[in-house]
């Protein structure tokens, strides 16, 4: 089974190990151990959404805000600059 | 667990080595301080391209960094091999180290001639190391370490498997009463959240920022910095974001994770000497070599270094533990990696589980066993500049 890592049982989203299509199961391990669907095709080291995530939601990976969502991203989306900008940057 | 032993210096601090540390006070003796000290089996040799036409703060950071090299507990003794006329002083060096209570013998090259100086430094080289191997390990705490985290050649395996695992091991050390280290201050940039709510102290808060806001200033004046992944503050580059990272913060938390997550006790300069139990996070630039140099000044007995892709770099006095989370990394570079953390990615193990065993590594490193750096004799050394030579 394809696989995804996420650090702390905090994350909303885990990185994939690797590429993923629409419709595949991922086995997410680390500190959380669940399955997710890929809703896209998504590549190998890019973040994958554990749940939906609102607008203007936090974006956590290592436990500790990333970014922040510009969309409602739903569970097993791609998250990456087209839904997150940078919380201290702003970009 | 093996039980850790180390040698109680008389100054109540721990080292996991013995050496004789041959230590030239200038670059124009460097060459005549590795020939004494590859001479001689149980030396160790600090050969750095310092010492003349260094102004201010320059300077006094060089100072620092070659006297509290000679301070790490893991050195026995110190060969201060020096020429004569260098800014660096050896007579200024031998005074600090005598007055901190090391035991340190010097050879002047203007006094001997380059042959004869060298042949009188082996003959004090050998009686030092005579004098070392007089020395015994006895039980100590895991409190005694004072590790040093680092990370360089990292690819997306590094901030996802390999640095928190390192994390994780500087957890329990602190936990037990011990010391960590972090450093590359670069690499903090971006990561300021990491550290919001883990600093206590105004004035070490004031301090942290003053040093992550003086390289981001010093990182704008260079055209390099927005080259290879290092664009800041705003912009990561290109092939960052086509591999997976969305903001500079997501890059910057990737390496700064490796400190773990206790309380940000101290904040200190460069080659500084540690002055709390706890985390403390040290100014230095993200450059492996000049980083761990720093560190080990500072005070640290043993190194954690992170690498994705590998490098085969080490330290003279200090061993350093090479650890990946690629295991391609590990099969094709086996003489630069000693523990992998690729487990964590597949799957087949907790970040505790792995972190636990690389404590073990940790424990049985410091007790003896030779970290592949140091079985390459990769004695790499080399001081911070912040000013430009005279």
């Amino acid at each position: 089974m394809k696989t995804a890592v996420a650090i702390s049982k905090n994350d909303n989203v885990a990185t994939l190990l690797d590429n993923v299509d629409a419709g595949e199961e991922i086995e997410v391990s680390g500190d959380i151990s669940e399955k997710v669907v890929a809703r896209e095709a998504i590549n190998r080291g890019h973040k994958i959404s554990l749940r939906e995530i609102d607008e203007g939601e936090d974006i956590i990976k290592y436990g500790v805000v990333i970014g922040v969502s510009t969309k409602r991203i739903l569970e097993g989306h791609h998250v990456h600059t087209h839904n997150v900008i940078g919380k201290k940057t702003g970009n | 667990m093996e039980a850790l032993k180390g040698y109680l210096r008389k100054d109540g601090k721990v080292g996991f080595r013995n050496h004789v540390l041959v230590l030239p006070s200038v670059s124009c003796s460097a060459k005549a301080a590795q020939r004494i000290g590859y001479s001689v089996p149980g030396c160790a040799v600090a050969h750095h391209n310092e010492g003349c036409g260094q102004m201010g703060e320059d300077y006094i950071q060089t100072m620092r960094t070659l006297e509290n090299t000679a301070l790490n507990p893991n050195v026995h003794s110190v060969l201060l091999v020096g020429l004569g006329c260098e800014k660096t002083s050896p007579y200024e060096i031998r005074n600090f180290l005598e007055k901190a209570g090391k035991r340190v013998e010097m050879i002047i090259l203007h006094e001997h001639d380059v042959k004869k100086g060298i042949q009188l430094g082996i003959e004090i080289a050998s009686k030092l190391v005579r004098e070392a191997s007089r020395e015994q390990r006895v039980p100590v705490p895991l409190s005694s370490i004072v590790l040093a985290v680092e990370c360089g050649g990292s690819d997306f395996t590094s901030g996802l498997a390999a640095n928190p695992v390192i994390g994780r091991v500087a957890d329990m050390i602190v936990a037990e009463g011990g010391s960590v280290i972090l450093s590359e201050i670069t690499e903090l940039i971006g990561a300021e959240s990491l550290f919001e709510n883990r600093v206590s102290d105004d004035a070490v808060r004031e301090k942290l920022n003053h040093f992550i806001r003086v390289m981001l200033e010093e990182s704008k004046k260079s055209a390099r910095a927005h080259v290879d992944g290092v664009d800041m503050p705003n912009n990561i580059s290109p092939g960052n974001v086509k591999g997976g990272l969305t903001t500079i913060e997501e890059k910057a938390l990737g390496a700064a994770v490796k400190g773990g997550t206790s309380e940000v006790v101290d904040v200190v300069d460069y080659a500084e000497l540690l002055k709390k139990r706890g985390l403390t996070i040290m100014n230095s630039p993200g450059y492996d070599i000049e980083s761990v140099t720093g560190m080990v000044a500072t005070g640290a007995n043993i190194v954690l270094f992170s690498s994705g892709a590998g490098t085969p770099s080490g330290n003279p006095i200090v061993p350093v533990i090479k650890v990946t989370g690629n295991e391609l990394t590990e099969s094709r570079l086996p003489n630069m990696i000693d523990f992998s953390a690729a487990p964590v990615l597949e799957g087949y193990e907790t970040i505790q589980g792995n972190a636990e065993k690389l404590l073990d590594l940790v424990v049985r490193v410091a007790n003896g066993l030779e970290a592949k750096a140091e079985a390459l004799g990769q004695d790499d050394f080399s001081i911070w500049n912040i000013g430009i030579k005279m």
